[in-house]
């Protein structure tokens, strides 16, 4: 639309605002190319499956290991340019008006600002300031949750088998175990190779052996439930003499 | 009076919906009230995004916590039917994408069979969610957080794995209906009323957006969930 240049009063548009040409009609996207996107986006799928399942296959069959970031960083890159792919041309955002792209990044912004935050406050559980020791009191609830029992098939056996309820003390997996054995009358040796039945692995390979969270990183002051093990205030690394 | 008609009689008289349709009286025009209505339903989308911004943040920070836990319990899902998902989903996508391009172009007949298309897509990727993966976890004792009873967990923190598993997929699933009622919503008065055409497709338009929102959520779970180690 060009400038009125008449002037005539319309009281519903006084300044003219329906003259600045803004309103170029909606982009209409040919079938080519929505079609060559859902291709685009479906080898991208096959794409991250196969990058996985080849890490793997580098791993196990051929013992490379691989750095665990590069599963991440690989899965999100190509999850990255999907989505891109959808925003932009499913959802139009390439042809539309830029404030719906700042409404995105604003979102994006504050993604990282939950991530950035909630991983500042993780990272620092077990400072503490040599001048504000003397204040540091216990915290937390001090014991797990009682677990409420549950009645599950074993899928190593395909019985019925139900763990009353009750509290424990320790993790809760230890728990589920000790009282797994106790209710199928099992010896350890039983229990183990049921354990690997259900968990797809050899007993007979080392590096499959039952985790024991050893590669987890420490922390200090989380709030104990689940896996409810002795508190680890006293960690050297953060001790306040430290700093 | 400037009102939607397509609930009185007069919506027998053969003309479409979308050329009956006048915009609201405080609207310049009609492309004004559809960029008004755009522009609020992005701002939903947002918050949206922040929601399940909160529960991808409790995946980094767990997984970060508990690398192996992460690890094991991944290895129980299987990456078939989670790929047959995310196919699923993108089909649906590029079905709702074309059923806007055919309002755009007043295709009716081939706008009622993308939609037919990707409702079905909804609900198959909802059936095969429930009835391939949560009820035979369920069973064998595999579910979240204190509720969890296999005995056979290869991490003591398994349980958390599995809490970040059923929170994320089953908040994304209750969008996944939410959306296919949206998309419902729309077919019927697409056969109704033939309510979206060139000058009108407003909510459809916002359903799609939507639904692509949903899709797009999947195409990060789903790498996230089904394909680390």
């Amino acid at each position: 639309m060009h400038a009125d240049t008449t002037h005539a009063f319309d009281p519903n548009d006084p300044h003219h605002f329906g003259d600045l040409g803004e309103h170029k009609g909606h982009h209409i996207n040919s079938t080519r190319l929505l079609v060559t996107i859902i291709l685009t986006l479906v080898f991208f799928t096959g794409l991250t499956i196969f990058a996985s399942r080849f890490e793997t296959f580098l791993s196990s069959d051929l013992g490379w290991h691989l750095p665990d970031w590069i599963n991440i960083v690989i899965a999100m890159s190509i999850a990255v340019v999907k989505g891109a792919l959808v925003i932009m041309f499913f959802m139009g955002l390439k042809h539309e008006n830029p404030l719906y792209t700042v409404i995105l990044l604003f979102c994006m912004f504050t993604f990282a600002l939950f991530l950035g935050f909630t991983g500042l406050d993780l990272d620092n559980r077990g400072h503490v300031d040599s001048w504000k020791q003397s204040s540091i009191t216990e915290g937390g609830i001090g014991g797990p949750i009682p677990h409420p029992g549950g009645t599950f098939r074993d899928k190593t056996t395909g019985e019925l088998v139900t763990i009353p309820a009750g509290g424990y003390t320790g993790a809760l997996t230890e728990h589920l175990r000790t009282q797994y054995i106790a209710q199928t009358g099992i010896t350890e040796e039983e229990y183990m190779r049921r354990w690997a039945k259900a968990n797809h692995v050899h007993l007979e390979d080392p590096a499959h052996a039952r985790s024991d969270a050893n590669r987890s990183v420490p922390r200090v002051g989380l709030t104990g439930a689940l896996d409810q093990t002795e508190p680890t205030a006293t960690d050297d690394s953060n001790a306040p003499s430290g700093h | 009076m400037t009102t939607m008609d397509t609930h009185s009689k007069s919506s027998d008289t053969g003309t479409p919906g979308w050329k009956r349709y006048a915009f609201a009286d405080h609207f310049r025009n009609a492309e004004d009230e559809f960029d008004a209505c755009k522009l609020g339903f992005w701002l939903f989308l947002a918050t949206e995004i922040l929601l399940f911004s909160g529960l991808f943040c409790a995946y980094a920070m767990f997984r970060l916590l508990y690398p192996e836990a992460f690890a094991a319990g991944s290895h129980h899902l299987d990456v078939f039917y989670g790929g047959i998902n995310t196919l699923v989903l993108l089909l649906s996508s590029f079905t709702v994408a074309m059923a806007i391009r055919c309002a755009q172009r007043d295709n009716q007949k081939w706008l009622r069979i993308n939609l037919i298309i990707t409702i079905f897509c909804a609900f198959l990727f909802f059936f095969i969610k429930i009835a391939f993966e949560y009820i035979p976890k369920w069973q064998q004792g595999i579910r979240p957080g204190i509720l969890y009873s296999n005995p056979f967990a290869a991490h003591p923190q398994e349980p958390t794995w599995w809490s970040v598993y059923y929170g994320a997929t089953s908040v994304h699933a209750l969008h996944v209906l939410i959306g296919a009622g949206l998309l419902s919503w729309c077919l019927y008065r697409s056969i109704r009323f033939k309510a979206y055409g060139p000058k009108h497709y407003t909510m459809l338009e916002n359903a799609g957006l939507y639904w692509h929102l949903v899709d797009i959520i999947w195409i990060f779970l789903f790498p996230l969930l089904y394909l680390i180690h």
